[in-house]
């Protein structure tokens, strides 16, 4: 197992392909939502595809506020070190 | 006679033997301690709840076992996580850390069936003192001073308890621990107490702290005890408290943006740790029925899965030295296995279907959306903080630390896959997290209350899929167009930035004037004294007014003279 020999993930193409296997399947689950009949507690969970917007804006919003929040508290490795 | 021991003392006392032999017989007994304390354990199962063993201390009655199903579940988890923990460090050589693994552990289930605040505060601070060995053996000096802010922090917080423990004595008479509930300032004060262990916010970078620096072995057992058993306390003692809800969803939501920038792998996993607390105490806060079972299986699940999750971050920082995601990539090569189980934990904690989160976790988020008339409207605003926190252990715990450590660019980094005896000790772990998801009735079947929930809906299913999925399509979309910030050597402020940096450099710069005006004040003190023994001197000094000697020539003058003026006066 522990050598440099070329795997199925090392082919751009690969990781590619996993990519819009994930594209479709995100799809069909959106599609998905209007084929069942919901028991929510809150009018929003109503909304079509309510869980899947609010799961990638909410992910992209943390990635952002991650980086902004590295200016305010990021110092070098050795901060408390010194 | 096995009903007279609490359950854990097998743990406390065998753990003096275990210095005493060495290698094969020391493995078998450090397997065995936690197995027979387990069996031991089964022996309280099915009895009647209440005080099974009460010893007379001066005035007070010390109720040192106290059974219901509430410790019950929590002394199951705890043996189940130490017999893990422990074959994860049969191959460690280093008696130090066996014997406080053994007495942390076994200290910590013993706290669970104290029934009174006394006994409580005990085995709490031997939790604290035995637990920092685990952060001190890595045997470095970062190690060092982590372990001492971390046991100035555990030590603290049972100084807090003892204190509350006796302002509610006096106020009430009794050192039962029952609910308590923020009535008085006793109770506040244990209320903090607890909350320190359990990382409430601004309490809470211990955690994050010491953790990663404890050695690969002693992160599992920590992860494992201080937090959940206040999370045990808080259960016990404060549910249905409306503040914890606040508390709860802060604890979810902040750690999510340091756990997103943090380099290391570990204390990646530790702020993750603090926003799994966060659900929990949510649950606690909520205080229903449905809340509390919720928040309790939570518990028994996430115990798992954060060991997991720690065990195979141990291993990648055994094998490869270190845990720092800049470092790190494409190791599934060489540790495909680890690579496995990894992956397991990632699944569980973030609660895809068939892995153990999604089957107790949605309990407490149920709970907070069925209590939207007690909660009124803030219950829409927790329901969507909490899966927003959701999508954020997704980030953090479900892709970054598998993709980072594992995947993400080749390292070039070749090792060798982990030991066995960890490969089991993940393999068992991994095994119970997926049994846990797919049948959560053995589980449901120990909570405190009836169980009338199911996790397999359609919507639930569905919705659950929904918010994984695209948040995971949210990652792949950053990565592929650059979006994703790469993973930098560095260090992030927190709060204990304040008791690091600020409360020294205030102390720094203050300690100068400061001895400078000491200085004067002395100076200006001693000045005066001097004066005063210099005046002294000089009246009564061997050369003072009152101490001059005299010459006898002129006592005698003085003498005629007296004896000429008699003389005069008596012819006169």
């Amino acid at each position: 197992m522990n050598d440099d020999r070329r795997r199925w993930l090392d082919d751009p193409a690969h990781v590619t392909l996993l990519y819009r296997v994930l594209f479709a399947v995100c799809i069909l689950l959106f599609v998905a939502d209007f084929l069942y009949h919901k028991h929510s507690h809150f009018s929003f969970e109503d909304w079509p595809g309510f869980h899947a917007g609010y799961g990638f804006v909410v992910f992209v919003f943390i990635v952002f506020a991650g980086k902004w929040l590295r200016k305010i508290v990021m110092r070098d490795e050795d901060y408390y070190d010194r | 006679m096995t009903g007279s021991l609490p359950p854990g003392s097998l743990l406390l006392l065998g753990a003096l033997v275990v210095p005493l032999v060495r290698g094969r017989l020391q493995q078998l007994l450090l397997v065995a301690l936690p197995a027979a304390s387990l069996w031991h354990l089964s022996t309280f199962f099915g009895r009647e709840p209440g005080a099974l063993l009460e010893v007379q201390a001066f005035d007070y009655t010390l109720t040192l076992i106290r059974v219901d199903r509430l410790s019950l579940l929590f002394g199951l988890i705890f043996h189940i996580v130490a017999i893990l923990s422990v074959i994860y460090a049969i191959h460690v050589k280093d008696n130090v850390q066996h014997v406080a693994g053994l007495i942390y552990a076994g200290s910590a289930i013993a706290a669970v069936f104290a029934g009174d605040l006394i006994t409580l505060f005990v085995f709490w601070e031997l939790t604290a003192i035995s637990s920092v060995f685990l952060v001190w053996a890595s045997r470095n000096e970062r190690a060092y001073r982590a372990g001492m802010r971390y046991l100035i922090v555990q030590v603290g917080s049972g100084v807090l308890l003892l204190a509350g423990v006796l302002l509610h004595l006096r106020d009430t008479g009794s050192i039962a621990f029952e609910h308590l509930g923020l009535v008085s300032p006793g109770t506040t004060l244990i209320f903090i107490a607890f909350g320190v262990k359990c990382a409430f916010p601004l309490l809470h970078n211990w955690l994050q702290d010491a953790y990663p620096e404890a050695t690969v072995t002693g992160t599992v057992f920590l992860s494992a005890f201080t937090t959940k058993l206040a999370i045990y306390t808080l259960a016990r003692g404060y549910a249905g408290t409306e503040i914890l809800i606040w508390l709860g969803v802060i604890m979810t939501l902040f750690p999510i943006f340091y756990a997103v920038i943090e380099n290391n792998l570990r204390r990646v996993l530790a702020y993750s740790l603090n926003n799994q607390l966060g659900f929990m105490v949510v649950g606690i806060g909520v205080g229903t029925e449905l809340a509390l079972n919720g928040a309790v299986s939570h518990a028994f699940v996430h115990i798992l899965y954060k060991a997991l999750l720690f065990m195979s971050m141990g291993a990648v920082l055994y094998r490869t030295g270190t845990c720092e995601a800049s470092k790190l990539g494409g190791l599934y090569k060489s540790m495909p296995l680890t690579t496995v189980f990894c992956i397991v934990g990632a699944a569980s904690i973030s609660g895809f279907p068939l892995f153990s989160a999604f089957t107790t976790k949605s309990m407490t988020l149920s709970a907070v959306a069925e209590g939207h008339y007690a909660l009124g409207a803030m219950a829409p605003l927790f329901t969507l903080a909490l899966l927003f926190a959701s999508a954020g252990v997704l980030e953090h715990s479900g892709i970054k630390i598998p993709f980072f450590a594992f995947f993400a660019h080749d390292s070039g980094i070749r090792c060798k896959e982990a030991p066995w005896n960890m490969l089991v000790a993940m393999g068992a772990t991994a095994a119970l997290c997926v049994l846990l998801g797919i049948v959560p009735g053995p589980l449901y079947s120990l909570l405190p209350y009836a169980v009338d929930y199911q996790p397999y809906t359609t919507g639930h299913v569905i919705t659950s899929l929904q918010l994984l999925l695209w948040a995971a399509l949210a990652f792949c979309v950053l990565v592929r167009y650059g979006y994703y910030p790469p993973e930098m050597p560095s260090v992030n402020l927190d709060f204990d930035w304040l008791y690091r940096r600020v409360l020294p450099a205030g102390f720094r710069a203050v300690a100068p004037a400061a001895l400078r005006a000491r200085e004067t004040v002395v100076r200006g003190a001693l000045g005066r004294v001097e004066r005063f023994v210099a005046g002294l001197y000089r009246h009564h000094g061997p050369q003072g007014v009152f101490a001059r000697s005299w010459p006898t020539g002129s006592t005698v003058l003085w003498v005629a003279l007296l004896l000429a003026f008699f003389l005069i006066v008596y012819y006169v």
